[in-house]
């Protein structure tokens, strides 16, 4: 399957490349066309969109927490992925809006505008209130993800742990080459975007078909340990208002609902911890308190070390580097960037003082970014050392996206949608 | 209870089972054609084609020719339907493809909802502590993330490897072919500062000994040098390779041992940092101080900001590196050694305690960092030198307060005596299987049995001369013999094996910064105002046999070839041969 991915996506960007090197008629009087911006869509397009993922964070909500309709969730994600997937190509993309957030924020040159707030703050407000309904079935890439995931497995919960970390380092490092004006990344290494657009890099191909192919057997891979948006849902989450609940009313604790989440999802009942035990856990999280700010120290010094290196994504930075290599010999032919800026006559010193000052902004934002990083491990390693007490069988909210898998396991649940009668879940051998 | 029939028995599931195989299938058969049909267009590009060609080129004879255009418009216009042909074939197989997966992902997904089991109730589990079954693991896996990221975080600051820059085509800047020059060649070669060793004897004894600058008497050829510098010139396979920079440039400078024309010259890449550096003119070394090396494929080149380069004998940039602006008083200034394939890169800076300074080994044809020692040590203005001595080979470095010297190969310590004080600047030499190592003028001069391991401070010290130790110049060896020289002209001469002093010769007013040198049996000593003394020594005295005149002031240390002498003044590159 992953290999026939690989062909769709291949066959459709060798289609599209190839009307870009199109050549010019010989001896034509064909008038060669000048390139064009293309006009911004019209508003009423934009409020439509708009209206659209309301609708469908409403909708969202509604099969999720009152509704519990996994066939409603599902059909809702294909509505979804043809709206703002296919249709809008994946540019209503509240993921995206990350960036336009932070280099508004930090770039006084620059502002969001209404539209895109807005498209930024919807699904983190159905969040506070529903919990992840932006994931359950409004999120193209989710929903893209949702539908390749034929025969998902589960992962050791532990792998999970440690690898959801990473959503959070890319959304501190979206976040910085962002503020700082270098590269959108989120939208430069939108893994499925390709898929929307019909057209992709080799590499970004590449890139699809892996997460599409891996998703086949692990699911939403993208979404449980990459997705900076999410990382944001997962956190709101944790004190939403309402939630999708597994059992409609109480938990008769029959286990059936245990292996039901391939995205390991769903935390099960604790013990009661004995004294020596729970002396054990105090002593732990004293040291892991006590570590916490090592933690964010030594990522904030890194993250400072590393400013050359992160500066590298700024293109100010490219440039002087590039100028550099023509002008010492290390590269043989002028690049068009070069060219042009040659072209504009400002003096490679200027250049050189512009790409200084790039590297000032990363000194204080490589060390916010470090800092971070060294936070986002410290929180963990504090989550994981703590106990709560659990009695029932309960979604674990920052990493349930309420797709609603494990509603069917749920005996109370049967005979709620009138599947079964409740007498024949209990005379069940 | 109504028993339920296996899913593979219901009706439905047989019919999404087929249905996906069925669309996958297809799907396959699609994609084989769409992917057969791109290799086909990719091997013949609808516009480019022979006849084309030949139109085109028959045009081009003649331009007015009517029939020849028409038959290029027809071929044109075929070539245009033939790719809107092609186009439509692949979009409408893109769609077909889509088209097929979707039917197959649905029948596969429907299958597989059919195929669910009905989950059966578990025993009572509640009392099985299942957190603390994961928590532990995710712990260390976290905590294992943490490490990962942090070490590619210190990889990034401080890489280990040198950087091997790619040239705009993408590919690694590929290493210079071999220069093709034979061993003969090569052992005739002066491969790096004071010759192989950093000895300063010639292995010729047929040099002229009578020169004049000003009148052109045995001077081969004289020829100027773009960019001022202190640093010595390097021969092989009859090219002279010597560095000059300023305060914006550094150029590496090739000429033509035969007429001393220049064959090239480059500019040596930099990086901001590198071009930041502001050295005052009186700091003492300049900007280019440190000799050249090579190891007859590649000449390298280093300069006071810390830029590193390599080149081929035909002054293609092999690759180049920047060490960073060394903190050093008086400029950077210790020359390049080699050894086989290993570039020697001392780089001594700061304080003791700081622990900056480094001794690295790179591989001269990649840049790359093979290994490195870091050195204990403050500044120091010393070149290392590589010997063999008890048949194992050794770099021995001069430093204060240690002279150590490391395995080449591997950069392993092997043996470090403490003596040194103060600004070290002359080199260590090697005379049979002891080494020299000068100190400066408050500090006395060491011979130190080269065969010891560990600190061997007061074991393999044979001697140590008090008298007239010198301060910049390096002493000059030989069995019997060992020279000092100070800036202020007093030449010392110890016996090599016992150390007593021997004789002094004080020079009068000449002032030296050039290490002295030996040819057959006579020394020659070059003052900083280009007069140069020829001497010869005894074990009870020293006898004046001339002095000549460069023309020119001089602090650099001649190169030596078959009746040739090369040296750099400070304004030009001179050739001294007999009878011209």
């Amino acid at each position: 399957m992953p290999l026939v991915l690989m062909l769709l996506l291949f066959a459709v960007e060798q289609a599209v490349y190839a009307a870009d090197l199109f050549p010019t008629p010989e001896f034509s009087n064909h008038p060669i066309p000048q390139s064009q911006t293309p006009a911004p869509r019209p508003s009423w397009q934009e409020y439509l969109d708009l209206a659209f993922l309301t609708a469908a964070l409403a909708a969202a909500s509604f099969l999720a927490v009152k509704g519990r309709s996994r066939t409603g969730l599902f059909l809702l994600s294909i509505v979804s992925l043809a709206w703002l997937g296919f249709w809008r190509k994946g540019c209503v993309c509240p993921i995206g809006a990350i960036q336009n957030v932070a280099q508004a924020l930090f770039d006084k040159d620059y502002a969001a505008g209404g539209m895109v707030i807005a498209v930024f703050v919807l699904p983190l407000v159905f969040t506070l209130f529903f919990g992840r309904s932006f994931c359950a079935s409004v999120c193209p890439l989710g929903a893209v993800q949702e539908l390749v995931a034929v025969r998902p497995v589960q992962i050791p919960t532990w792998i999970d742990h440690a690898l959801g970390l990473l959503a959070y380092i890319y959304l501190g490092a979206a976040a910085l080459f962002a503020a700082t004006g270098s590269a959108w990344i989120i939208c430069r290494y939108d893994p499925f975007v390709g898929l929307f657009r019909l057209t992709s890099s080799a590499a970004m191909l590449a890139l699809s078909v892996g997460f599409l192919g891996v998703g086949l057997f692990i699911g939403r891979p993208y979404c449980r340990w990459l997705c900076p948006y999410g990382a944001i849902l997962a956190l709101l989450s944790r004190v939403s208002w309402r939630h999708l609940k597994i059992p409609p009313k109480q938990c008769v604790q029959c286990r059936l609902c245990e292996d039901a989440c391939p995205y390991g999802a769903i935390l099960r009942p604790t013990v009661v911890l004995s004294p020596v035990e729970r002396m054990a856990a105090r002593r732990r999280l004293i040291v892991v308190l006590c570590a916490a700010p090592l933690l964010i120290a030594t990522g904030a010094l890194l993250g400072f070390g590393m400013r050359s290196s992160l500066a590298n994504m700024h293109p100010t930075v490219q440039l002087a580097e590039q100028i550099r290599l023509e002008e010492t010999g290390w590269v043989k032919t002028r690049s068009d960037a070069t060219e042009a800026f040659r072209g504009t006559g400002e003096s490679v010193e200027s250049l050189s003082a512009s790409a200084d000052k790039v590297l000032e902004k990363f000194g204080l934002g490589g060390c916010l970014f470090g800092g971070w990083v060294g936070l986002v491990f410290a929180v963990k390693v504090t989550q994981l050392s703590l106990r709560r007490r659990r009695t029932d069988y309960e979604p674990d909210r920052s990493a349930c996206v309420s797709c609603g898998r494990c509603l069917w396991y749920c005996p109370e649940e049967h005979p709620r949608q009138e599947f079964i009668q409740i007498q024949s879940i209990y005379n069940m051998p | 209870m109504t028993e339920q029939p296996p899913p593979s028995d219901l009706l439905p599931y047989r019919i999404a089972v087929r249905t996906a195989t069925v669309a996958a299938v297809f799907s396959i058969v699609v994609a084989a054609l769409l992917l057969h049909d791109f290799f086909h267009r990719s091997m013949k590009d609808p516009f480019q084609t022979s006849a084309r060609d030949s139109l085109k080129a028959a045009l081009k004879q003649q331009p007015a020719n009517e029939s020849i255009k028409e038959e290029l418009r027809k071929l044109d216009q075929q070539s245009r339907s033939e790719y809107f042909r092609q186009r439509t074939f692949t979009l409408s197989g893109a769609a077909l493809l889509c088209g097929g997966i979707i039917v197959s992902l649905a029948a596969a997904k429907w299958a597989a909802t059919l195929r669910r089991k009905q989950p059966q109730p578990l025993p009572d589990a509640t009392q099985r502590d299942w957190e603390a079954t994961w928590t532990p693991a995710a712990r260390w896996t976290v905590a294992g993330l943490f490490v990962v990221l942090a070490a590619t975080a210190i990889g990034s600051i401080f890489p280990l490897r040198g950087t091997v820059l790619k040239k705009s085509d993408g590919q690694a800047a590929a290493p210079a072919k071999a220069a093709g020059i034979s061993e003969e060649e090569l052992a005739r070669a002066w491969p790096c500062f004071r010759g192989r060793g950093g000895s300063g004897i010639s292995p010729y004894s047929n040099v002229p000994d009578d020169w004049d600058g000003p009148s052109g008497k045995n001077i081969l050829w004289k020829s100027p040098v773009p960019l001022a510098g202190n640093s010595s010139p390097v021969i092989v396979a009859g090219r002279i390779f010597l560095t000059g920079a300023d305060e914006k440039q550094r150029q590496v400078f090739c000429y033509d041992a035969e007429s001393g024309k220049l064959l090239w010259q480059r500019d040596v890449p930099s990086t901001p940092d590198s071009r930041k550096m502001q050295l005052k003119d009186d700091a003492g070394s300049g900007f280019a101080a440190c000799t050249m090396s090579t190891d007859g494929r590649y000449v390298a080149a280093i300069f006071a900001n810390g830029d590193l380069a390599a080149y081929d004998l035909d002054g293609e940039l092999a690759w180049s590196q920047s060490l960073g602006i060394p903190e050093n008083p008086y400029g950077h200034a210790a020359s390049l050694s080699i050894y086989k394939n290993l570039l020697l890169v001392p780089f001594d800076q700061a304080t003791a305690k700081a622990a900056r300074s480094k001794l690295r080994a790179l591989d001269i044809a990649t840049g790359l960092t093979v290994w490195e020692q870091t050195r204990s040590v403050p500044s120091s203005w010393t070149t290392p030198i590589v010997i063999r001595v008890s048949n194992r080979d050794q770099v021995v470095t001069a430093a204060s307060p240690w002279i150590i010297a490391y395995d080449p190969a591997e950069g392993k310590e092997l043996w470090r005596v403490k003596g040194s004080q103060g600004d070290v600047a002359p080199s260590p030499v090697s005379a049979g299987n002891f080494v020299i190592a000068s100190a400066t003028d408050s500090a006395p001069v060491l011979a130190i049995r080269a065969d010891g391991s560990g600190d061997v401070t007061t074991s393999h010290v044979l001697w140590k001369g008090e008298d007239n130790t010198p301060d910049i110049c390096s002493p000059l060896a030989t069995e019997e013999f060992v020279f000092l020289l100070t800036t202020e002209g007093m030449l010392t001469c110890y016996d090599a094996h016992k150390g007593g002093k021997l004789w002094e010769e004080d020079l009068g007013e000449f002032k030296c910064k050039s290490s002295p040198s030996l040819v057959g049996k006579q020394l020659y000593v070059f003052g900083e105002a280009g007069k140069c003394w020829i001497l010869a020594p005894t074990r009870s005295g020293v006898k004046r046999v001339r002095q000549t005149n460069l023309g020119e002031n001089c602090v650099t240390c001649p190169a030596f070839q078959d009746s040739r002498m090369v040296v750099r003044g400070n304004k030009n590159l001179f050739c001294i041969a007999k009878g011209k």
